[in-house]
């Protein structure tokens, strides 16, 4: 008995420091801002006026922020899975080396970083428009700036699908090799069997990579800060523009409730896929 | 449809810069049975997945019904290949499983249900197809592999191991339903196995492969009563080795050792279904006897043979007995060599005892082979 106590002691004592700063960095900061996003300071009462403000204010940039995450991420998937499937399926070998040792890149390059790349490449007179334009492919009249919505949807995909194709290429690489060989006996070409023997497979990996690079670009903040900072933009953009031009925290805090109900909607997936393969026997 | 024959000519393949295949050629009749048989290592399940369009080739050619698909990619094969994990697909159902080759094929959804069914019919597994393959036992999800690969009707069904992971019982019902199914649709097929009885019992022919080259081929009985090496010996079971000195002559030989009492001749097998000593390398001097435990008898030492002029005698003592279910096998002592003996019951340790070989269960082979084989053996 006195073991057993002494066992639970020590697991106390080595998950208080976890937990401590879980609760002073995380969850105190986070349930003092979504109270203060129902304060109004100056009359010290509760209201549901900063939602109000926010939404009139900034519905624009609430539906702006979902959709670029949205299209981010359905096309980090599809260029993850694309990747992932030429490393698993590709048969020439040295595409494949060259392939593994590049997509890695982008992820250790940080956000802020990544963005002033795109700033030099995607913007009119960038790289990418020079490019185009001694190829002959545009000419330089017809050269856009593609700093905009598309610029901030680039930079995502280029930052995070390396991030879902390291997870998803390892989980293919623990699927059974015969399972993908058992289909191109039978027949099925290579893309098919990516998309209907592969992929189902490691659909659950595919998944969580892609709820996490949700989650994350929903907080970015120097990548359409940098890419673009006019209207409509993300709600980042709009919460730090509160805080730092008007001080007003109240409606910050409520554009930061809101993106957090944007992100648990995700969030409650992620948990609940998590529960389902836990207690499923496969 | 009917099986096709399969042709293999010169075929070499390579792991990197490791030779697995030493230039296979084969022939097997369309819609017959072959069991290619080996240890691990010498080569088997890759001919296999060169067959299937797995390992490329770096020379040589694969015939198909006489189209040469060597270049082909896997997929454009046409064959069938049963897995030895059976690599099902985890997030299919049974049914969706066997009627994924028909999907592919383009067959409506009535024509793959009705297929479906059939095949599911076939092996024994009607009232499966909603089941997940997840939760199925190995000889279950074993059928469901055999009836995916059947589904297509494909010309030819290439088996790798596909008995391996199941037990004993199952084993061995599976390998009669193999078979006749086989027998019943006519598919040349093509069985990847290291187990020699699953290979004698199943199969038309045996190819047996040794460090990727082919070391016999023949039928069952052909490999099992006539190898042609002291390795097919020992790896058909016959590892009861006893030294000689033999002497070749119209049609026999004559056998002497200090384990045997004077000279014993004996006469060769022809070749035209007389029986007799196998000896193919007949070279007079040293040779090895090799012969499996169930092919001599014992008998109380005295009660002599001495007059039988088609078997070989000698006189040993009893070392050890253990029990095999049908039989026990006995180690008997004789001179300085011992042999495993099978007997319908239990000698005691101690008891002196004669031993009895036909003619035609002995195996002879030079010395020199002989000991190539050992050593390779390890």
């Amino acid at each position: 008995m006195k073991t057993v106590d002494r066992q639970g002691l020590a697991a106390i004592v080595l998950m208080m420091p976890a937990l401590v700063t879980l609760c002073v960095l995380f969850l105190y900061p986070l349930g003092y801002s979504l109270l203060w996003a129902f304060r109004n300071e100056e009359q010290d009462t509760w209201t549901l006026a900063n939602f109000a403000k926010s939404f009139d204010f900034y519905s624009t940039d609430i539906i702006f922020t979902v959709l670029i995450v949205t299209v981010s991420t359905v096309l980090i998937g599809v260029c993850s899975i694309l990747i992932a499937g030429y490393l698993a399926l590709g048969e020439n070998r040295v595409a494949v080396l060259i392939l593994r040792w590049l997509y890695r890149w982008p992820l250790f390059i940080p956000f802020i970083v990544a963005g002033q790349l795109m700033r030099t490449f995607l913007a009119k007179n960038g790289m990418m428009n020079n490019i185009l334009v001694s190829g002959g492919v545009i000419e330089p009249l017809q050269a856009v700036s593609f700093l905009d919505w598309r610029g901030i949807v680039v930079t995502f995909v280029w930052k995070q699908t390396p991030f879902v194709t390291l997870l998803l290429a390892g989980a293919i690489a623990t699927l059974d090799r015969s399972t993908i060989e058992a289909a191109r006996n039978l027949g099925a070409r290579r893309f098919r069997v990516l998309l209907e023997i592969v992929v189902p497979q490691v659909s659950t990996t595919l998944m969580v990579g892609l709820i996490l690079s949700y989650v994350l670009m929903m907080s970015v903040l120097s990548v359409p800060l940098m890419i673009n900072a006019q209207s409509p933009t993300m709600i980042t953009v709009d919460m730090a523009w509160r805080i730092n031009s008007y001080g007003d925290y109240e409606v910050a805090n409520a554009l930061g409730f809101i993106s957090y109900a944007m992100t648990a909607v995700v969030a409650w997936i992620y948990l609940r896929q998590g529960i389902r393969q836990d207690g499923s026997p496969t | 449809m009917p099986g096709l024959p399969v042709e293999l000519e010169a075929v070499d393949t390579y792991y990197g810069d490791l030779r697995i295949l030493k230039s296979i050629s084969l022939s097997i009749a369309g819609g017959e049975f072959t069991a290619l048989l080996g240890a691990s290592g010498c080569g088997k399940t890759t001919l296999l997945r060169a067959l299937a369009g797995f390992v490329p080739l770096r020379k040589g050619r694969i015939l198909i019904g006489g189209n040469d698909i060597s270049d082909l990619p896997p997929e454009k094969r046409g064959m069938a290949m049963m897995f030895q994990s059976y690599a099902l697909w985890p997030h299919m159902n049974v049914a969706r499983n066997i009627g994924y080759g028909l999907v592919l094929r383009r067959l409506n959804r009535k024509a793959v249900k009705r297929r479906v069914d059939e095949v599911m019919e076939l092996v024994g597994l009607e009232g499966f197809g909603e089941r997940r393959v997840t939760e199925l036992s190995g000889g279950q999800r074993q059928r469901v592999a055999l009836a995916r690969a059947l589904a297509i009707n494909p010309p030819i069904l290439l088996l790798d191991e596909p008995l391996s992971n199941l037990d004993a019982r199952i084993r061995h019902n599976m390998r009669l339903e193999i078979r006749s199914l086989q027998k019943r649709l006519g598919i040349t097929t093509i069985l990847v196995t290291h187990d020699q009885e699953e290979a004698l019992s199943m199969a038309d022919r045996v190819i047996i492969l040794d460090q990727g080259e082919i070391a016999q081929t023949g039928t069952p009985e052909d490999v099992y009563h006539r190898p042609v090496s002291p390795f097919v010996a020992h790896f058909v079971g016959a590892d009861n080795s006893l030294p000689v000195h033999a002497q070749f002559a119209n049609g026999t030989v004559t056998l002497s050792a200090p384990e045997l009492d004077g000279e014993t001749r004996l006469p060769l097998a022809d070749g035209n279904g007389n029986e007799g000593v196998n000896a193919p390398n007949p070279i007079d001097g040293p040779m090895v006897a090799l012969f499996h435990s169930e092919a001599a008898t014992l008998s109380a030492s005295g009660r002599s043979h001495r007059a039988e002029e088609s078997c070989l005698l000698a006189n040993g003592t009893v070392s050890q007995s253990s029990y095999l279910g049908k039989v026990y096998r006995h180690g008997v002592a004789i001179g300085a060599h011992e042999f495993l003996i099978d007997h319908h019951r239990r000698l005691k340790t101690g008891d002196d005892v004669q031993l009895r070989i036909e003619a035609a269960a002995l195996n002879l082979f030079p010395k020199s082979e002989s000991s190539a084989t050992a050593t390779q053996r390890g």
